[in-house]
């Protein structure tokens, strides 16, 4: 019994340092972006696409992503960027006047390697623009 | 439709990795109802992969399924309960809980934490969405023409159940209505405005659960009941955003209103009465 109290005191001890960060509470509220999905989705063998959807507040003068890069690991640590695709080397990337957008790029990559995608979300109205960076999760091939 | 689904979900099993299946099932195996047909697909891919190179399942995920096997071969006993097991439970029950709260408290292990509520969701979602559920006949009825065209758009994508408010403030008049088909998923969003900041309706018609990331400011998530659903509440910069799951559509509202008027639009869905 005392081996237990001093068990409960340890956890209680260790949880309230676990919990003093929580004053550094995570804050992304945005003016210009709803929401956001980023993913991969095979679509046959080694080919697969790297998606983004963006929600915004209302309309925009431009939304979508600015930038795409495939990255490639052999490990699913150490990440190599094999393509990069920008706004203006595709427009698809870009909505103009709208609320919300989804598009995609496509890859075909290499048996037993890992892939994600890097990409950035971009958002422009006229007081100012808005920015927000996502990973998606990794896909191995 | 259906055998379409069962494809498309067994592929993106297929892709994934044999701890992640073990992982899947042991969650599955866990839950209470069981769902057996999760269950079965999950075990059809592991045996499949098994067939091509053996690989053992991890000792927490044999003795679940063993469990499971147990509990639908035999009439449940009820457990007896002696006092010194009892205490031992409860005791690794407090210390468990009193560790997962101070982890979810802190800011990197809440994201640590969403992660894992998100993988959960995601995988309930990837198979129950609404399973053999009966419901009654919902009849919706606006005088709003742009809350209309929402509905019959959902209408024609196949989503009758009651996700569309018949009621917004005054000023909210339709500005976009857009619709498009992703890899993941069927997504309708409405504006409404003009204001500077638009009351958006966002819904996404799955056919595979991706998580969707929704901004918000430091303040709390309030859960709310209205209607048999769950909906979370929360902030973004003044905005109040709604998000909630009525089987397989994921719906969220932005709205820049006071509260009672979220509350009202939040009953007009469930055609309750508006105060």
């Amino acid at each position: 019994m005392k081996r237990f109290i001093q068990c409960v005191c340890l956890t209680l001890v260790v949880s309230m340092l676990l919990a003093f960060p929580a004053l550094a509470v995570d804050n992304r509220a945005s003016n210009f972006f709803l929401s956001s999905s980023v993913y991969l989705y095979k679509t046959s063998g080694t080919t697969f696409e790297a998606w983004f959807e963006v929600d915004a507040l209302g309309t925009m003068d431009e939304l979508g992503a600015s930038l795409i890069k495939i990255q490639r690991s052999s490990d699913g640590v150490n990440w190599t960027t094999m393509k990069t695709v920008t706004k203006e080397d595709n427009s698809d990337l870009i909505c103009k006047n709208t609320g919300m957008h989804a598009a995609c790029i496509t890859y075909t990559g290499t048996v037993g390697y890992y892939y994600r995608a890097y990409i950035e979300l971009y958002a422009k109205n006229s007081s100012g623009r808005g920015e927000w960076y996502r990973y998606t999760s990794s896909m191995k091939l | 439709m259906k055998e379409n689904k069962e494809i498309f979900l067994r592929e993106i099993l297929e892709q994934m990795s044999t701890e992640q299946l073990d992982e899947m099932l042991h969650s599955e195996l866990r839950k209470n109802p069981v769902n057996g047909s999760a269950v079965r697909m999950i075990l059809s891919v592991l045996k499949e992969r098994e067939a091509d190179q053996p690989v053992e399942m991890a000792p927490e995920v044999c003795e679940a399924w063993e469990q499971y096997k147990e509990s639908t071969s035999r009439p449940v006993k009820e457990p007896i309960w002696q006092g010194r097991r009892l205490l031992k439970v409860a005791s690794m029950a407090a210390v468990l809980f009193v560790l997962i709260a101070a982890i979810s408290q802190t800011a990197e292990a809440e994201s640590f934490w969403g992660r894992i509520s998100r993988w959960t969701d995601s995988i309930f979602e990837l198979f129950a969405p609404g399973e053999e559920k009966e419901s009654a006949e919902y009849v919706f009825e606006t005088d709003h023409p742009g809350l209309q065209e929402v509905y019959d758009t959902l209408v024609e994508l196949g989503v009758t159940e009651p996700v569309v408010p018949t009621w917004l403030p005054e000023g909210n008049r339709l500005t976009e209505l857009k619709i498009k088909e992703t890899a993941s998923k069927t997504k309708v969003h409405a504006s409404f405005g003009p204001h500077s900041n638009d009351t958006v309706l966002v819904y996404s018609v799955y056919d595979v659960n991706v998580p969707i990331e929704y901004h918000k400011d430091d303040t709390e998530v309030e859960l709310v009941e209205i209607g048999g659903s769950t909906h979370s509440i929360i902030r973004n910069n003044g905005l109040f955003v709604t998000i909630w799951i009525k089987d397989n559509v994921e719906c969220s509202i932005s709205i820049d209103c006071q509260e009672d008027e979220l509350y009202n639009i939040l009953k007009s869905i469930y055609t309750l009465e508006v105060n």
